[in-house]
């Protein structure tokens, strides 16, 4: 009769605990599949930095950012190729670039692919009949934050239409995957934690708003992808290569998340 | 592409104030101690080891740095103008290789004469 | 037996079949992404060496009695990063022939090489004031030590809290 009993319960605490994890396992998924992007207030990255970080973004001199946009400035008028065009030839003066740079992600119609702005200027040197530049190289980043810097103080306004909606939600979805060892998705840390200290530094909201931004723990400018990389390899997770459908998906999704920010290029974060 | 160095400071002074001189140039400044990823190797040590402010060819100042300088490098600092002038400063990078950034600097008395730093009465 | 097949068990299995659709996505789809240049820096390492740096300051001070109140050092408290760290110091005096400072050395007492920088000041200077930049391996002690021309000698020391440190 004692043993009969045991076995009871026993088996009702084993079905009870069964029953329980798996009310928690749906409930969690249901719930982080269902999360609104929609946040109450967006934030840009400047709000979390230090005040001796964001002395060196206010200043123009003090930006070692605005190096890159002179450069960039030279690359412009630079005469190449066999046809001897610049970028001046065909668009003008660069200050004609304003608000361009809020374009990208941009669907191009013909192939249906997704480009950012590094591989609209690839494109263009490959009608120019010159050799493109590599990824990350400091040319490509040059021109980008040249761009960039035109719309500075300009709003983030990304509208989603029938075109990229397919690859609005791929963005949106990556967003929120749990990658890595660590089994961390994006809305977990920018999202859910945002402000509180992720060991030594603060976990801002992940905007974009700043790139390509000059960051000094490589004291250079990269470019959005690489910065995204960086969060990965940081969760432990295989990233997604600089100017893959997956990265630029994830580029849309978040400058859509930022609407209503401020262009801040060639910004300075850490 | 060549590196960029940059000089900024208020062209047009009065007599006897203190002029600030902002630089910053376009360097990886390596210290030495950082490998490639992929291989391993260490990096061989690439620094501005030495910055000179001239004014009229007399110096003014000067910066010994050593590998504990940030990248990109930003140097500000002071100096009196009595009359008017050029302003040279020289980058000395490892293998001595020299970069200069020149300016000109002008010095008005109270009547709002400039002040040159030759006379020359014909 | 005859207890073990009941409602619940049934229930229980469904919701596990079902579960496991949403399961999926929940967990992590666990790649392992190693650092691989970690072992590096784990084993060569430049360490620093307090004692040297300690040295220096001690063959720059070479005994002297340090005057209070010379050098006035600004920086945060706090740096985000220590391959930025604005610096900047001014040195009292008067910048005449008989009172400037000859040279003003900057240490960093925990870099693999203590020496940041050493400034040079000649009496047409007219302020010796200087801001730059500079790299801090981590939290440690920031030294400005002002050597004038008369022989006296001026030092300032602060603490800064570096988030991440340079040099890696």
């Amino acid at each position: 009769m004692e043993m009969n009993y045991y076995l009871l319960t026993t088996q009702f605490k084993i079905i009870f605990k069964i029953f329980y994890l798996l009310i928690y396992f749906i409930s969690t998924s249901l719930l982080a599949n269902n999360l609104d992007n929609k946040i109450n207030n967006v934030l840009s990255g400047y709000n979390f930095a230090e005040p001796s970080t964001r002395n060196i973004q206010d200043d123009d001199f003090l930006n070692p950012g605005i190096l890159w946009v002179e450069n960039g400035e030279k690359l412009w008028n630079k005469i190449e190729g066999p046809n001897k065009q610049s970028c001046n030839s065909c668009h003008g003066r660069s200050s004609n670039m304003k608000g361009i740079s809020l374009k990208y992600p941009m669907v191009i119609k013909k192939k249906k692919k997704l480009i950012n702005l590094e591989q609209r200027i690839n494109i263009c040197r490959k009608k120019m009949q010159v050799k493109k530049f590599d990824e990350e190289s400091k040319e490509i980043l040059s021109l980008s934050t040249l761009i960039g810097y035109k719309s500075r103080n300009m709003k983030l306004n990304y509208k989603v239409t029938e075109n990229n909606k397919k690859w609005y939600s791929l963005g949106k979805e990556l967003y929120f995957k749990k990658i890595g060892l660590m089994g961390l998705s994006c809305n977990q840390c920018h999202d859910e934690r945002v402000g509180l200290n992720l060991r030594a530094e603060k976990v801002s909201q992940g905007q974009i708003n700043g790139f390509p931004s000059y960051l000094l723990r490589w004291s250079k400018v990269v470019s959005v992808h690489k910065r995204i990389q960086f969060c990965n390899e940081q969760a432990r997770a295989v990233p997604y290569e600089i100017n893959s459908n997956e990265n630029n998906a994830l580029q849309l999704y978040l400058s859509v998340r930022g609407n209503g920010l401020n262009i801040e290029t060639p910004a300075v974060r850490k | 592409m060549e590196k960029q160095r940059k000089l900024k400071y208020k062209e047009t002074v009065t007599q006897g104030e203190l002029v600030k001189v902002k630089t910053l140039a376009e360097h990886e400044m390596e210290s030495g101690v950082r490998r490639d990823e992929k291989t391993g190797v260490i990096y061989p040590r690439l620094i501005i080891y030495k910055v000179t402010a001239r004014y009229n060819g007399k110096i003014v100042f000067q910066a010994n740095w050593f590998s504990g300088v940030s990248a990109n490098p930003y140097l500000a600092f002071y100096f009196r103008a009595n009359k008017s002038g050029l302003i040279e400063i020289e980058w000395e990078d490892d293998y001595s290789k020299s970069t200069f950034k020149r300016g000109y600097l002008k010095v008005l008395d109270k009547d709002g004469n400039e002040l040159l730093p030759i006379n020359h009465s014909i | 037996m005859k207890k073990l097949v009941n409602r619940r068990l049934f229930c229980g299995i469904i919701l596990g079949l079902f579960s496991k659709y949403f399961a999926y996505k929940s967990f992590a789809d666990g790649r392992p992404f190693r650092d691989r240049f970690q072992s590096y820096r784990q084993t060569f390492r430049v360490e620093p060496d307090k004692e040297e740096a300690e040295r220096i300051v001690k063959n720059i001070i070479k005994g002297r009695k340090i005057v209070p109140n010379l050098v006035d050092l600004d920086i945060p408290d706090i740096a985000e990063d220590g391959n930025v760290v604005p610096v900047s110091f001014s040195i009292n005096c008067d910048m005449s022939a008989s009172d400037y400072p000859k040279r003003v050395h900057v240490l960093g007492l925990e870099n693999p090489f203590p020496e940041i920088a050493i400034y040079e000041f000649f009496p047409e200077g007219g302020k010796a004031e200087v801001s730059f930049r500079c790299r801090l391996r981590k939290s440690s002690y920031l030294i400005v030590i002002a050597d004038m021309h008369d022989g006296s000698v001026g030092m300032k020391k602060k603490y800064i809290d570096v988030m991440l440190g340079a040099c890696s």
